[in-house]
């Protein structure tokens, strides 16, 4: 087999995507993954840049060389010329890799040096993603385009509206997820849009489109190989129709609606496209289609594996990434072995015998001031995969996977809107749109046609909803019989919708089922539709008649092993945490054990079904866990790596009599329960902020708090209202009662004393009696940012005291909570005290990072000591470790870890850091010494700066005093000063420095956003009071400095930090 | 339209339950034939009209059936020709989109019977591993003895003698009349013929007839054809060994194109032999390699029988395409003589088009004799 293989190259290069942002999330660690294996496989050496640490796709048996390096052309040259591989992949890492390759082909650097550019050639990438150049090839291959107008200047607009006509869509030409674009009804709307649209586009340039929305919009999947054999892995339809992006749509595999006439039009119409454009690989074609005229349009390709081409792996099992690499090392399709079958090679198209959806999973949960609005800009973080033998199953399993509070498409606060509200949901579609068209259909079962006409989405989905809303009634009206309950379980109902809708309680009805032997069954992703023989280990639940398969154990003493995971990508549970589960999974099988994981997320390296024994994609609730298990039987389940979503079913599944590994649920329950845990500090004599909790407010007036402001408050339970703040007096702790708060007895509001101290974070290894923290990890911002949003730095400048102090600490709360497996704690550090502020009985976000950077493999560790299998002093000698050290080896290199944002994507949310997370990534920034390490840090983050120019500060009285040094420092750069009025005046009192006063909007007709917008700011230092006043100037301020790609600093921590590296690349001078 | 609780009992004993739709006035109360299942996830309309699925029962393995509603243009024959469907989940308002007739109109009309709510997965799982097995579906939970019995007694019989036409029909070629391009005429054996076959050549401007299956090699003659078609069709190739010499004289005279069982067939009258199939090929999503050049594609295929390749090193025929699933033979050529065939669907309906390219070859073929 691989005697195919081209044998010329020697060693390959693979272009990594960077830090998980919206629109580009850990599907790019799967398919980069799969690449790296099949070079394994192949023979071939290979060299991976990617400045994420938390993926697969980085760890050390990946590659034969990892570079974990800012992904720039300059660095990327640097290894290049170092590594001199042979042939170079760019289209692995998403848009982030291609444009890379695209960047140094068109400065001759490939040619240059010889390196071959394999799969599509970058004339090839050109044409499929130039607006200009692509509605040219389409036109003259007789490919249907909607009509459109590049527009690379604003002068241009004005006639191109007169010749489409509106509503149009604008489209920058190379952004990420379709940033920058939208859909405008107006002419003013057309010109703002297109406006930013410029700006964001790497060659300023958009396209002005007539409006399709409202079509059915289909996508195709093609593999390619460069003899032209081409094949459509998977026709996925969109449920919302063109005009939300694909990515916020809920998509459902195969293609519903359409007759077979259409369906093969369509797949016809994309391999000639696909063939057209000589793309070799894999390639997603999207494609509009109008059900009534029949006419279909082009909308785009993406040249390259994508989150589509991820979600069609999953969705049918054909391993498209896998397969993609292969027909870019030359074979072609028929020579690539089906890895399903091990049989039959790769030339087939799947046929599905379930139905397959997709659901976005959207971060306004987090974001609640963000704009909900849906439309061709991308806004989920990310996305779950639900399978089922009918339709409407699916679609309430996708909705329970999302973990939002919902497990059925029923949602309290859209059952209180009005119809007009409730259509507005649908019109302007919002992230509700489903919620609201089911309520629609339950006020009024014939409003269907209506939603139909209105909405353009397919009857077909309706009639599935307005069959979810008969059955409610029926389940309203008749309670239930054992006929009815095995037809809603079969339609995807979950017992706890069930017991609302009939009044019961939840244990009654799961007990009731249970009675009547009414309990799914197991069936296989096989992608053949049972035709062939499959090995793939790939399953899901369906309450249909007969399991596919027997799970008899042949070998009585191999342990079997469940690994939960940790669903959809989401702010604060990310791809850090599928690292972990990907590693438990590794591990049980290295130690023989039977591994199955179960989890829902398709974009994901756990998801993949060649990293586990069996793959179970369900829903991660207690219910179809529950189910799993009870059916897998399994020795035990490890819950501490996916994050919080399995940590939280840990007491459940052990009521169920099912045995957690490693720490039990009762010490989990323990270390999460506050009055516990303050209890058991109070023990060990270990300090913590002084805190308290409110079941009421507070009548200022006659009762005193026992707390010293400032505060930290947040609500144990979040209902759309805001959540955690800092507030410093009690003024805006009144202010903060009035907002939409809320709080009772059972979710009382908790208040800590907030300590500004240096926070330290670390995660411990423990067995109960022994520990060893791998290392500690040093915050650059103070407490008070979210430890997601903070900025790390390994090793730590800690006294050793302080080190030895943390040690002890970790290992009094680690013994008392029994910990075994990880415990993360948060301390801060402020007068040379240590303060507990959090811990977290299991893996943290942390993690790979750390495991990275001290080279110990945390998450292997582990899972050794949840299944006992070694304690830690075993652990320590193995990796040449005494018992009597606790930290690993202090390395050479200085390491930061860094937050990547994605607020570009996310009108109207603000982007000042605060206790509550809002980044969606991270990348690592290593270097010999501290300002080396931040400056790879913040270029890897995607942050330029100049290294002189303007700062401007507009700094909240109370921050004032501390920016006094930063100021001379910046100043002594060389750099000019700028501040509105209030700063200005305070710089200029307390140093004498002359500061050029900006005025607020409103001060002067040329203000503050004339000042950024014609680029006289370099740099913005903003610290505010908070609050979330999407008004005020400071939100301006910075939504301005992410249109402007400014270096924004909400922390003066992090622009203290940043200054370090000014200083380090150039020279201050002073006055004496 | 009627729903009853039935059962599928397949003649080993299995059994599956389900419920059975049927039309008011639809009298019968049990269906026999083979069972047998197709991948495809869209086209049942073209499907269940395909006469190749003459006296079978015919289950789908895609679950949800029904969407997207009938079409009379969607239909590959005047009427079903399957004996049942089978499915996991049937939609009831299809077609409500586009104005259609619904799933259950078009076999109410027909008079089939639906059967849903069967576990088609395990069904599938059974016909893949036990083979293709006749079965019987009855309007009851619990039936009797008799009915499996009667299952084992029940063989098909006389499959392309119910499906062929009676008499020739000519039929005029489609587009431009004053086009310069050559018009031939085109004699179509009908064996099952799907219609799309026909129109295929007609939508390329040519005359085609069809024919009854027992033409006799005279009246082709006097027809003053360019070229012959032997089609698609039901059952077992040997069925119609008695007429073998006549296709073969008439393939020997003119340019000849044959599709499944008109492959089966022509390979037969030049020598070779023929199999069943363990559970057939049946699907869309079928990979075929061109021997000569390597080029891959995917095609449609229904078929219960197969060319042994072995048998055909002692003939003319040359194999040309083959199956990228289990080798079979896929296509085949003459050595000397303007003749092919395929095993698939060029002419698709349902499934991919990639292989339409085969009746401008067989054209060109025609052209140049």
């Amino acid at each position: 087999m691989n005697a195919l293989v081209n044998r010329k190259w020697k060693k390959i290069l693979v272009i990594g995507p960077g830090p998980i942002v919206i629109a580009q999330a850990a599907e790019f660690d799967y398919s980069a993954s799969q690449c790296l294996q099949i070079l394994k496989e192949a023979g071939i050496k290979s060299v991976i840049i990617n400045s994420n640490p938390a993926t697969i796709m980085t760890d050390s048996v990946m590659a034969d060389t990892i570079y974990m390096e800012p992904l720039t052309t300059s660095f990327l040259k640097k290894i290049v010329l170092k590594e001199r591989p042979d042939a170079v992949l760019c289209s692995f890492g998403g848009q982030t890799a291609l444009n890379l390759g695209k960047k140094l082909w068109d400065e001759g650097f490939w040619q240059k040096y010889q390196i071959e550019i394999l799969g599509s050639s970058i004339e090839t990438i050109k044409a499929a993603e130039d607006r200009m150049l692509f509605r040219d090839e389409m036109q003259r291959r007789g490919h249907p385009v909607p009509h459109s107008r590049i527009i690379t200047h604003m002068s241009q607009v004005d006639s191109a509206i007169q010749e489409l006509g509106l509503p149009l869509i604008i489209r920058p030409a190379y952004t990420l997820g379709g940033s920058g674009g939208g859909l405008a009804s107006t002419v003013e709307e057309v010109k703002s849009i297109m406006e930013r649209g410029l700006r964001l586009s790497a060659v300023n340039q958009c396209l002005l489109e007539q409006s399709i929305a409202g079509l059915k919009e289909i996508e195709f999947e093609v593999i390619c190989d460069h003899k032209g054999n081409a094949l459509a892995v998977c026709g996925l339809e969109n449920l919302d129709p063109v005009g939300v992006h694909t990515g916020d749509s809920v998509v459902v595999a195969p293609i519903m609606t359409l007759s077979d006439y259409e369906v093969q039009s369509l797949r016809s119409m994309s391999l000639q496209i696909v063939r057209d454009l000589k793309i070799v690989g894999a390639c997603n074609v999207q494609l509009a289609h109008n059900s009534k005229t029949k006419q279909s349009y082009v909308i785009e390709v993406n040249p390259r594996v994508s989150r589509s081409s991820a979600l069609a792996s999953k969705a049918t099992g054909y391993p498209i990434a896998k397969v993609a690499a292969w027909v870019c090392l030359g074979k072609t399709l028929d020579e690539i072995i089906n890895p399903i079958t091990q049989k039959t090679c790769a030339a087939f198209e799947p046929s599905l015998d379930y139905v397959v959806m997709k659901f976005p999973r959207f971060p306004f949960d987090k974001f609640i001031e963000a704009e909900k609005k849906l439309g061709p800009q991308m806004k989920a973080t990310g996305e779950v995969m639900s399978l089922e033998r009918n339709f409407l199953a699916s679609f309430l399993k996708g909705i329970r996977s999302l973990e939002q509070g919902f497990d059925h498409l029923w949602c309290a606060a859209i059952e209180a809107e009005t119809d007009d509200g409730l259509w507005d949901h649908i019109l302007r579609p919002t992230d509700m749109r489903w919620f609201a068209v089911a309520e629609l259909l339950r006020r009024d079962q014939k409003s269907l046609e209506l939603i139909a006409v209105k909405s353009m989405i397919a009857p077909y989905f309706l009639r599935e909803l307005q069959r979810m809303v008969q059955l409610e009634v029926d389940l309203k009206s008749n309670g239930i019989n054992k006929e009815l309950l095995l037809e809603v379980k079969k339609r995807g109902f979950a017992d706890s919708a069930i017991a609302r809708f009939t009044n019961e309680a939840k244990e009654k009805i799961s007990q009731k089922r249970i009675d009547w032997n009414i309990r799914p069954v197991i069936k296989t992703v096989d992608s053949c539709a049972a035709e062939f023989p499959a090995v793939t280990p790939y399953y899901y639940l369906s309450y249909d008649k007969e399991s596919d398969v027997n799970l008899e154990r042949v070998n009585k003493n191999r342990k079997r092993v469940v690994v939960l995971g940790s669903g959809p990508i989401r702010i604060g549970q990310g791809i850090e945490f599928d690292y972990s589960s990907v590693h438990a999974l590794n591990t049980c099988r290295a130690l023989g054990h039977e591994t199955i994981m179960i989890n829902n997320n398709p974009e994901t390296c756990s998801t993949d079904f060649s990293f586990s024994d069996r793959l179970y994609f369900v829903p991660l609730d207690e219910e179809d866990v529950l189910e799993v298990l009870r059916l897998e039987k399994p020795d035990g389940v490890i819950v501490q790596l996916g994050g919080q979503t399995p940590l939280n079913l840990a007491s459940k599944l052990e009521r169920a009599g099912f045995h957690i590994y490693g720490t039990t649920a009762e010490s989990i329950e323990n270390s999460e329960n506050r009055k516990f845990f303050e209890v058991v500090l109070t023990e060990l004599s270990i300090r913590r902020p002084k805190a308290m909790a409110l079941d009421r407010r507070i009548n200022f007036a006659t009762e005193a708090m026992d707390l010293s402001y400032p505060l930290m408050v947040r609500p144990s339970f979040v209902l759309g209202g805001r959540s955690m703040a800092i507030v410093y007096d009690q003024q805006e702790l009144e202010e903060y009662f009035n907002s939409k708060v809320y709080f009772s007895k059972e979710a009382p509001l908790l208040l800590d004393e907030y300590i500004k101290g240096k926070e330290i974070e670390v995660d411990v290894l423990s067995d109960g009696k022994d520990i060893f923290i791998p290392g500690i990890l040093e915050h650059i911002e103070r407490a008070g940012v979210h430890s997601g949003d903070s900025m790390g730095m390994y090793p730590p400048k800690l006294p050793s005291t302080v080190q030895q102090e943390i040690i002890h600490i970790a290992l009094k709360l680690c013994k008392k909570l029994n910990i075994r497996g990880l415990l993360n704690i948060q301390f801060t550090w402020k007068k040379n005290q240590l303060y507990i502020l959090e811990v977290n009985p299991r893996a943290s976000r942390t993690v790979p990072f750390m495991a990275k950077m001290t080279k110990i493999p945390i998450a292997e560790w582990a899972t050794k000591l949840m299944l006992g299998e070694m304690s830690v002093s075993d652990l320590k000698r193995s990796h040449g470790l005494s018992a009597s050290e606790f930290l690993a080896p202090t390395p050479e290199w200085v390491s930061l870890k860094l937050p990547v944002f994605s607020f570009e994507k996310l009108s109207m949310v603000d982007s000042a850091l605060g206790p509550e997370m809002k980044s969606t990534g991270e990348v690592v920034g290593r270097g010999v010494n501290f300002p080396q390490a931040m400056a790879k840090g913040l270029m890897a983050a995607g942050v330029k700066w100049s290294y002189i120019g303007s700062v401007l500060f507009t700094i909240a009285d109370r921050f004032k005093p501390e920016i006094i040094p930063l100021v001379k420092r910046f100043h002594a750069l060389g750099h000019d000063l700028m501040a509105t009025a209030g700063t200005a005046a305070f710089i200029e009192k307390e140093t004498g420095i002359k500061v050029t006063v900006v005025p607020k909007v409103g001060e002067a007709d040329y203000h503050l956003e004339h000042y950024l917008r014609d680029a006289r700011i370099d740099v913005v230092i903003n610290a505010l009071a908070g609050g979330r006043n999407a008004n005020s100037d400071g939100h301006l301020l910075r939504k301005l400095s992410i249109e402007m790609k400014l270096p924004c600093f909400t922390s003066l921590d992090t622009a203290e930090a940043f200054l370090e590296v000014l200083e380090h690349q150039h020279f201050s001078i002073f006055e004496s | 339209m009627k729903v009853v609780d039935g059962t599928l009992i397949l003649d080993n004993g299995k059994t599956f339950q389900g419920k059975i739709w049927k039309g008011d006035h639809f009298t019968q109360k049990e269906w026999m034939g083979e069972v047998v299942f197709n991948t495809s996830m869209v086209g049942y309309q073209e499907m269940l009209t395909d006469p190749s699925y003459n006296q079978q029962i015919l289950c789908l393995t895609f679950p949800v059936i029904g969407v997207y509603g009938t079409n009379k243009n969607w239909s590959e024959s005047i009427k079903a020709h399957a004996r049942a469907l089978i499915v996991h989940d049937l939609y009831f308002n299809g077609g409500e989109e586009y104005q259609r007739p619904s799933l259950l109109d078009f076999a109410s009309k027909q008079q089939i019977p639906v059967m849903s709510d069967i576990d088609t997965r395990a069904l599938v799982l059974e016909l893949r591993k036990s083979g293709t097995r006749k079965g019987i579906i009855v309007e009851t939970l619990a039936p009797q003895s008799s009915a499996k019995t009667k299952i084992l007694e029940w063989a098909p019989r006389d499959h392309v003698q119910e499906v062929s036409v009676s008499r020739m029909i000519r039929m005029h070629g489609n587009g431009n009349k004053n086009s310069r391009d050559p018009k031939y005429r085109i004699a179509v054996y009908d064996f099952g013929v799907k219609s799309h076959i026909m129109e295929s050549l007609k939508e390329r401007g040519h005359e085609v007839i069809q024919v009854p299956y027992n033409t006799s090699k005279e009246d082709i003659l006097d027809l003053e054809i360019d070229g012959l078609v032997l089609s698609n069709g039901p059952g077992d190739p040997t069925d119609l060994k008695e007429h073998l010499p006549t296709y073969k004289f008439l393939a020997e005279k003119f340019p000849t194109l044959g599709i499944c069982l008109g492959h089966q067939i022509l390979c037969l009258a030049f020598g070779a032999k023929t199999y069943k199939l363990s559970f057939g090929h049946r699907g869309g999503n079928h990979p075929v390699r061109q021997i000569d050049n390597g080029r891959v594609f995917l095609t449609s295929q229904n078929h219960g029988y197969a060319v042994d390749r072995k048998s055909l090193d002692v003939t003319d025929l040359i194999v040309t395409y083959e199956s990228l699933n289990d080798f079979t033979v896929e296509g085949v050529k003459h050595k000397f003589l303007p003749i092919m065939s395929v095993q698939y669907h060029p002419e698709h309906n349902p499934g991919p088009r990639d292989s339409e390219f085969h009746f401008d070859q067989f054209l060109q073929m025609v052209g140049k004799k």
